[in-house]
């Protein structure tokens, strides 16, 4: 092969040839030793160190001769082939060989590339710290943060915008979706449509707004009457200012003080209102207000003594409930016992005021079921068993009206009356007809007789005994009984719940042993609630925030769904 | 005393975070918001906010050290700072979430700011416990005049087993070019190399030849010896000055370079945590403040 060799060096002029020899063999040997082809004097190089063989159609083969090896393209090498042209490494030498050059078969080129092999050696140095290694902590931030941005911040806005995006990474055990963003447990009511975030969150960057609230919560009431109060206007009264989603299912309604106080501690300075300032239930709180029926004495009203519902302060000392009734608690509940038909009975409080189902509320009182063993209807001796119809005037007289025709019309009817024609009192033959001068007679006395029994029953015995009775008569029997007013729940603007006041004797609250009147309000005043309910800053008593009694949507106030100002937003 | 990062200017740092910290705790325990504590409270909202301004200003400290014209502070100071005021995040960000966790990006962010945190104390445990070890264990001599020395050793046995014969110039030339240090990221950590202390410092051949892999120290060490039993007369004394260079001085600094870079390593490593994970917390602290506002 005609090979030519060259020293060369890289200097600022630019190749400088130091030394040219051409050779024409198939081997060639490297190394320290000066017989060799290639003589390369640094003490990095062994004597006989490597050997090329030149082949006619380019192929190279190198081989090392000393165990130190050498460098074949940059890797290290015990032997190796290079095709057509390459570069060996021999110590601190670069043998840069090429094909077809100049006219040569082969043209290697020699050149020292360092002071020495230990330097060649230094220059190769490995990773010597961490920074010199694979690890990169400015690769691994970028890989984080890109990561990390990506999939829980760019995924799920792109979801948001676009809803088919949205169904598949909702759907997809990989993608995350906005579900990603949730902070906390949605409350159990609202759960089984919380999957969709955008069902509340119906625009980007905006709170929720009140109407998406309402288009389920239509039937909710407000709280005041947005004609006369702009809430809004007071305060940043929004649903969701109260009601916090995403703090689990505890906190969804706020029981806080604070809820009322905010507004109610100054409302009068506020607002004009009739509304008394109330801050807590053991400071700042009026005495209750029971709704009762009350005499109006007003002199220009057409009727004087009109009865009115009205809310009176339990504090009054002249405070009165019209019932219509004339019922003693006293004497009803004598220690002793009362006579009754079926002898001595004591009774008590229960024996009358029984809770409906739930046990939070007092049935109503019915004179069948409560008043009618004692106070039975009976009108004649002469059929002991028989009682007159109940709270309906009219059924009495006739039936009264009846009785009497019929035993008229029979005879035999006992009386100690001496003034009872004996017609009415003897025994008849049976099948025997009254004359039309005897039947006139007996009819007359029975008209008679029923008006008197119904004047007695009405005013003495029977329904005047109980019933505030007035004879009026422009009514059909002549007489009125007023209507019975017992209230079902004294405390309209107040929850009161006797179940969860089981505990509690009724004497502890209601002083019915003593009242001799029914217009007695038997009803505890606060004083008796505060013995056991404090404000928020009572330490030893019940903790009894504005909600445990009262709550915020006023129950007989406007719907949200119908308030004026939602409908046109 | 000496200065550290972690006394410095009477821990005045410490007491800044100290006072942060008590001050938020007593903001917590006073406060009476309307729904449980949660970062959406008033007060969850300022500790929030205070928590992301104060990760922000602690990552600027990796900005700062780099600035080393800027006479803000001494990059000590700020490194004080960094520590503490880091710590104190603790404290902060954990009243803002109001013990509220979950399987969401506010608890990934949270979780990160630990990890982040976490990774920093062991930091600070670093930077005062290795440099120590480091000292003890190189001496007077930096670490790249332990490089050197062993360069100096091995053109020096170079050049006296190229007196000796060509078969010991082999091997010596073998000895430089196999003997490691440093290398991958196990082999800098675990500093474990082959028993290579006589083979000269060079990189490890990336080729393994089972050829070459020849009972290297052992047999370079049998060698050296048959070489003095034979040749007492003409080389014997060149070759006792070979095996004291390679075995008494070689060896020697060939391993405090090793356990130096293996310290180092130590002391770098917890970075590698540290600022990958904080670039991730700033993703996730984005993707929080982002997410809680798109859906207000």
């Amino acid at each position: 092969m005609n090979t030519r060799i060259r020293h060369v060096s890289h200097k600022r002029k630019g190749l400088v040839v130091q030394n040219e020899l051409v050779i024409d063999k198939q081997t060639i040997n490297i190394g320290r030793a000066t017989d060799q082809d290639i003589f390369l004097s640094d003490l990095g190089v062994a004597y006989r160190h490597a050997r090329l063989t030149l082949a006619a159609n380019g192929q190279i083969g190198v081989t090392s001769l000393t165990s130190s090896g050498i460098y074949v393209n940059g890797r290290f090498a015990q032997s190796g082939s290079i095709k057509g042209s390459g570069v060996v490494q021999v110590g601190p030498y670069s043998i840069t060989i090429e094909r077809n050059k100049d006219g040569y078969d082969y043209d290697i080129t020699i050149e020292q590339i360092a002071q020495d092999v230990v330097e060649i050696q230094s220059g190769q140095l490995p990773a010597m710290s961490l920074e010199e290694t694979w690890l990169s902590r400015r690769r691994g931030a970028w890989v984080f943060f890109l990561l990390i941005l990506i999939a829980f911040l760019a995924l799920p806005i792109a979801g948001y915008f676009d809803r088919g995006l949205g169904e598949l990474e909702r759907h997809s055990a990989l993608l995350p979706d906005d579900g990603v963003w949730l902070s906390g447990d949605i409350s159990a009511p609202h759960k089984h449509f919380a999957e969709q975030c955008d069902n509340c969150h119906q625009k980007a960057f905006q709170t929720v707004q009140d109407e998406t609230c309402v288009t389920c919560h239509a039937s909710t009431t407000v709280h005041a009457d947005p004609e006369l109060f702009d809430l809004h206007a007071l305060q940043d009264v929004r649903c969701a200012s109260c009601h916090k989603e995403h703090n689990g299912t505890d906190y969804l309604i706020r029981r806080d003080q604070k809820l009322c106080s905010d507004c109610h501690k100054d409302l009068s300075q506020r607002v004009e209102t009739d509304l008394d300032n109330i801050s807590d239930f053991s400071g700042q709180h009026p005495e209750f207000r029971p709704k009762l029926r009350v005499q109006v004495s007003d002199a220009a009203a057409e009727k004087p003594n009109m009865l009115e519902w009205q809310r009176v302060s339990l504090k009054r000392a002249d405070i009165r409930h019209e019932t219509g009734l004339k019922f003693p608690h006293d004497i009803h509940m004598d220690v002793n016992g009362l006579e009754s038909p079926t002898g001595n009975r004591t009774l008590e409080c229960s024996s009358c005021h029984q809770t409906d189902a739930s046990g939070s509320y007092m049935l109503p009182l019915e004179f069948e079921q409560h008043c009618q063993e004692c106070h039975q209807l009976t009108f004649d001796e002469n059929s002991p068993d028989r009682e007159l119809p109940h709270s309906n005037l009219q059924a009495m007289s006739s039936t009264l009206d009846e009785y009497y025709a019929f035993m008229a019309l029979r005879g035999n009817y006992s009386d100690d009356d001496a003034s009872t024609p004996a017609l009415i009192t003897r025994r008849r033959i049976p099948g025997k007809v009254l004359t039309p001068a005897e039947r006139k007679t007996a009819l007359a006395w029975a008209q008679e007789k029923a008006a008197d029994v119904k004047e007695e029953m009405i005013e003495f015995r029977a329904c005047g005994l109980c019933h505030k009775v007035v004879r009026d008569t422009a009514e059909p029997v002549g007489w009125k009984v007023p209507d019975v007013q017992i209230s079902q729940r004294w405390f309209t603007k107040g929850a009161f719940d006797h179940a969860s006041h089981q505990a509690s004797e009724c004497a502890d609250c209601h002083q019915a042993t003593l009242s001799k009147h029914s217009e007695d309000v038997l009803l505890p005043g606060i004083k008796v609630c505060r013995d056991c309910h404090g404000g928020q800053a009572d330490e030893d008593k019940l903790d009894s925030g504005c909600v445990s009694c009262h709550v915020f949507h006023t129950p007989d106030a406007v719907l949200l769904g119908r308030t004026p100002d939602r409908s046109t937003e | 005393m000496h200065q550290s990062i972690l006394n410095y200017r009477g821990s005045r740092y410490l007491w800044w975070s100290l006072l942060l910290c008590i001050g938020a705790i007593v903001a917590y325990v006073i406060d009476e918001p309307a729904m449980p504590p949660n970062g959406g409270t008033a007060l969850g909202y300022t500790l929030g906010t205070m928590s992301a301004l104060l990760i922000l200003w602690l990552m600027w400290f990796g900005i700062r050290k780099r600035r080393y014209r800027s006479r803000v502070g001494t990059v000590v100071g700020w490194l004080s700072a960094h520590v503490y005021l880091g710590l104190s995040l603790v404290i902060l960000a954990t009243l803002h979430t109001g013990f509220q966790f979950g399987w969401n990006v506010h608890t990934l962010a949270y979780v990160l700011m630990m990890i982040v945190i976490i990774s920093g104390i062991y930091g600070v445990y670093c930077y005062l416990h290795f440099p120590t070890l480091m000292t003890d264990n190189r001496g007077e001599s930096a670490p790249d005049s332990l490089l050197r020395q062993i360069q100096e050793i091995d053109r020096q046995a170079l050049s006296i087993a190229s007196e000796i014969s060509d078969e010991t110039h082999e091997k010596v030339l073998n000895s430089i070019r196999r003997s490691s240090a440093g290398g991958g990221v196990l082999k800098i950590l675990f500093g474990r190399h082959k028993k290579s202390n006589l083979e000269g410092l060079v990189k490890e051949a990336r080729v393994e030849q089972k050829s070459l892999d020849d009972r290297d120290v052992d047999s370079t060490m049998a060698f050296m010896a048959s070489r003095i039993a034979h040749n007492k007369e003409d080389s014997g004394e060149l070759l006792r000055q070979l095996t004291d260079l390679l075995i008494g001085q070689k060896e020697k600094l060939l391993s405090q370079l090793r356990r130096d870079l293996q310290f180092k390593a130590y002391m770098d490593l917890w970075l590698y945590i540290h600022v990958p994970l904080t670039f991730a917390l700033l993703a996730a602290l984005i993707t929080h403040i982002v997410s809680v506002f798109f859906y207000w």
